[in-house]
C-alpha cells in the first residue's frame, strides 16, 4: 500500500531490548515515552544506522531491511529525511551549503531554485550565508529540516527535534513539520517526550516503554481507552491532563 | 654561505617537503581508518605503526636497511625491477624521515577524526552521501585545523630527523648530507662557525613551525 510502513524489529544489546511491530501510514506518528523506551533506537533503525537490528522494515512496498533474507539499506539508499536530536549542521559550510547538501538526491538543476525556496518558507533565507555557529538553536533546527525536506524524501525521520527549543519556535517549527506533511502527504516519524508535542501534531501516537510499543492508536483513542499501565498512569498525569484541555481549544493538526 | 651549508639547508627542505607529503597523505588515511573502523589485528597493526615513535632512530634506520637493502623484500624488488637502490641515495633520506614522522601524524589524524561528531557522518548517510564524499566533504574540513597542525608537526619532525637517515641515506656532502648530518659532521671536524650557522637556521625554523602550531591551535579554541 502506497506510503505505508510496516515493520517487526528486533534489537538486542546487553543493557537493552528493542522489539517493535507496527503499520503507520501517511501522517504524522509520534512517538511518545520516557528516555530510554528505544524511540531514538527506532528511529535510527528505520533509518539505517543500526545495522545490527533484525527483522523486516518495508515501505512503500520497498524492502529496507529483512534479516532472514540478509537484505539491508544503507542509509544512502533509504531516501528517509533524518533530522538527529542534537545540532547537526554541518559547521565547515554555510546555511546555503549545508541544504544544497541534503540536495543530493534531486536534479542538479532544480537544487540552488529549491534550497532558496526551502530557506525561504523556513525563514532563514537572509541568513543562507553565515555559518551554523552564528545561529540561534531555533534557525539551525530550521535549517535542518529545510536539509531534510530538500530532496523529497518519501519519509521523514525527526528525532526529538524540538527539544530546547522555546514554545513559540517549536510551534512554528511544528507547522513546518504539519505543512510538508500536508503537502507531500509522506509518513513523517517524530519521536519526542514532550506532551506538547503529541496534542499538537500526533495524527497518530505510539507509546513507547522499555523497548516496545505499549499501545497505539490516535491520541484520542489512547485518551479514552488507555490499555496499559503505563498508558494509565500517563493520561491521569496533571500535566497531561492539563494541556489535553488547552489543545482541545487550538486548531491543530 | 658556504655551498655544503647550502645543499644541507636545500636537501632538508627538499626531503622534509616530499616526506611531509608522504606522511599526510599515508598518515590522513590510516588516522581514517583507525578512527572509523574496528576490525580483527587493529591493536597489533596500530602498535606497529606507533613503534618508530619510541624506539631510537638508529633501530628503526636499522629496520629499514633490513627491508629496502639488497637482500630485503623491498630492496631487492627495487633492485631487480627498477635496477634502483634508495641506500645513499636521496630518496633513503626521504624513506627514513617518512617512516620517523609517520606515526605523529597517524596519532594526531586518529584523535581529529574520532572527534568529529559521529552525528554529522550519520546525517550525511541520511542524505545520501557515500562515506568517501562523507571523509572528503564533512570530516576532514571539520578536522582541518588539528590535521594542519599535524602536518606542520610532521614537517618539523622530518627536518631534524637524523638517526635514521645516516644509517639509510649515509652522509654523503651534497648528496645526502640534511641539516642535522651537517651539523654533526661540522662539530665533529671543529668547524664551528659553519655548525652554528645551521644550528641557528634549523632552530629559527622549527621555531616558526611551533609558532604556526600555537596560532591554529589558539584558533581552534
Amino acid at each position: 500500500m502506497k506510503n505505508t510502513l510496516s515493520f517487526n524489529l528486533s534489537l538486542h544489546r546487553s543493557d537493552f531490548t528493542l522489539e517493535m511491530t507496527s503499520t503507520l501510514n501517511s501522517g504524522i506518528n509520534v512517538f511518545f515515552g520516557p528516555s530510554g523506551s528505544g524511540k531514538t533506537t527506532f528511529l535510527r533503525i528505520l533509518s539505517g544506522l543500526e545495522p545490527e537490528a533484525t527483522g523486516f522494515i518495508e515501505f512503500e512496498n520497498k524492502i529496507f531491511l529483512n534479516s532472514s533474507q540478509n537484505i539491508f539499506l544503507n542509509p544512502q539508499e533509504r531516501s528517509i529525511g533524518y533530522v538527529a536530536q542534537h545540532d547537526s549542521l554541518f559547521p565547515n559550510m554555510n546555511v546555503l551549503q549545508n541544504v544544497l547538501f541534503g540536495a543530493q538526491r534531486i536534479p542538479k538543476s532544480q537544487r540552488m531554485y529549491r534550497a532558496m525556496a526551502l530557506l525561504n518558507k523556513v525563514g532563514v533565507a537572509e541568513k543562507a550565508h553565515l555559518l551554523p555557529a552564528k545561529l540561534s538553536g531555533g534557525q539551525k533546527q530550521r535549517v535542518a529540516l529545510a536539509r531534510a525536506f530538500v530532496s523529497n524524501p518519501s519519509l521523514l525521520a525527526l528525532d526529538e527535534p524540538f527539544s530546547a527549543l522555546d514554545s513559540p519556535t517549536r510551534i512554528r517549527l511544528g507547522e513546518l513539520v504539519r505543512d510538508f506533511q500536508k503537502e507531500h502527504q509522506v509518513p513523517v516519524v517524530l519521536v519526542t517526550h514532550d506532551l506538547f508535542d503529541v496534542f499538537s501534531l500526533a495524527h497518530h501516537l505510539c507509546i513507547c516503554s522499555n523497548g516496545t510499543i505499549v499501545q497505539q492508536g490516535t491520541p484520542e483513542q489512547i485518551l479514552a481507552n488507555p490499555m496499559h499501565n503505563d498508558v494509565r498512569d500517563l493520561v491521569t498525569y496533571p500535566r497531561f491532563v492539563e494541556l489535553q484541555k488547552t489543545m482541545v481549544t487550538m486548531p491543530v493538526r | 654561505m658556504d655551498t655544503n651549508i647550502l645543499s644541507a639547508i636545500q636537501l632538508s627542505l627538499w626531503v622534509a617537503t616530499l616526506a611531509t607529503f608522504i606522511v599526510t597523505l599515508l598518515g590522513t588515511c590510516l588516522g581514517y581508518v583507525f578512527a572509523m573502523r574496528n576490525f580483527r589485528g587493529k591493536m597489533f597493526f596500530e602498535i606497529i605503526l606507533l613503534l618508530p615513535f619510541v624506539l631510537p632512530p638508529t633501530v628503526v634506520g636499522y629496520f629499514i636497511l633490513v627491508f629496502f637493502g639488497r637482500n630485503g623484500i623491498a630492496g631487492s624488488f627495487l633492485e631487480k625491477v627498477f635496477n634502483f637502490s634508495i641506500l645513499f641515495h636521496p630518496a633513503g633520506a626521504v624513506l627514513a624521515a617518512s617512516v620517523v614522522s609517520l606515526p605523529l601524524m597517524v596519532r594526531v589524524a586518529q584523535s581529529a577524526i574520532a572527534s568529529v561528531n559521529k552525528d554529522l557522518l550519520e546525517t550525511a548517510y541520511t542524505l545520501g552521501h557515500s562515506k568517501l564524499k562523507t571523509a572528503i566533504f564533512v570530516i576532514l574540513p571539520t578536522a582541518k585545523r588539528s590535521l594542519f597542525a599535524g602536518i606542520v608537526l610532521s614537517f618539523a619532525r622530518c627536518l631534524g630527523e637524523f638517526g635514521a637517515t645516516l644509517m639509510v641515506a649515509g652522509n654523503i656532502p651534497g648528496r645526502t648530507t640534511t641539516m642535522p648530518l651537517a651539523i654533526y659532521s661540522s662539530a665533529s671536524a671543529g668547524e664551528w662557525e659553519q655548525a652554528r650557522t645551521l644550528v641557528i637556521t634549523l632552530t629559527l625554523i622549527s621555531t616558526c613551525f611551533l609558532l604556526i602550531v600555537r596560532a591554529f591551535e589558539r584558533k581552534a579554541l
